[in-house]
């Protein structure tokens, strides 16, 4: 890496630290904030799921299960900003910006939620498999796999924003 | 654990922000210290005893901290 790409990288980073702690997005900081985006999400990624099933079933057209998809991920993008700012982005940023508090809260959400989320990474293989040999519409597997497969992506963002003590003002 | 940062801090007229700063951690930190809601490393602690320039025991405590003026004076609320 030369000086320039270094410097750019590092101010990169800079800006995303300063981001995470502009006083402008204060308001997602807030314990009801953050919990009615855990909320929102898991409701969002539990509606796409239904989705997926309904067109793998023949339930919903293909071309409705596309738009509502479209649509839902679309939504997804400012809905996790929220909860990301929320829990200052301790998932996102560099370890050496983190402080031993932000570095503890995040590895212990993490190691609270691994069961959790090794059983819905089984039941996303199992479900897609299922939906793959079962189902009139097959490649809505791949849908209902993903689906799933995100929202263990997100159970430790989740966790840390539901639990993260309130911020003094 | 128990501590006097929150005591200190006003004794002293530092801002979270500065201590922070000072010790190395974010401010949120600070207050989180402050309310009991996280016990701190030992290097952290130390950093924060030696910022107000006093023993780590003067600052944090297993027990319940009794109010400095009662340390000063030995005497106690009646």
């Amino acid at each position: 890496m030369n000086a320039a790409t270094r410097t750019r990288s590092s101010s990169r980073t800079a800006g995303l630290n300063a981001t995470f702690d502009d006083e402008r997005y204060a308001w997602t900081r807030r314990t009801s904030t953050r919990r009615v985006g855990v909320v929102a999400e898991a409701l969002l990624l539990t509606a796409l799921t239904a989705v997926a099933l309904l067109a793998a079933f023949g339930a919903l057209p293909l071309v409705t299960s596309v738009v509502v998809w479209t649509a839902g991920f679309l939504a997804f993008i400012p809905l996790h900003a929220v909860v990301n700012l929320g829990v200052r982005g301790v998932f996102d940023r560099r370890e050496s910006t983190l402080d031993e508090v932000q570095r503890t809260m995040r590895d212990r959400s993490s190691a609270a939620v691994h069961a959790v989320r090794v059983v819905l990474g089984l039941v996303a293989v199992v479900g897609a498999v299922a939906v793959a040999l079962h189902a009139p519409v097959p490649t809505q597997a791949y849908s209902v796999g993903f689906v799933l497969w995100f929202a263990t992506w997100l159970l430790s963002t989740w966790h840390l924003a539901w639990t993260l003590p309130a911020e003094d003002d | 654990m128990h501590d006097r940062i929150a005591v200190l801090r006003a004794e002293r007229r530092t801002s979270r922000k500065e201590l922070a700063e000072a010790v190395g951690v974010h401010p949120q930190t600070i207050g989180y210290l402050e309310r009991g809601e996280y016990s701190p490393s030992l290097a952290l602690a130390l950093r924060i005893a030696r910022y107000f320039d006093l023993p780590v025991e003067a600052v944090f405590s297993l027990d319940p901290l009794p109010p400095l003026s009662a340390e000063l004076y030995g005497r106690t609320v009646r």
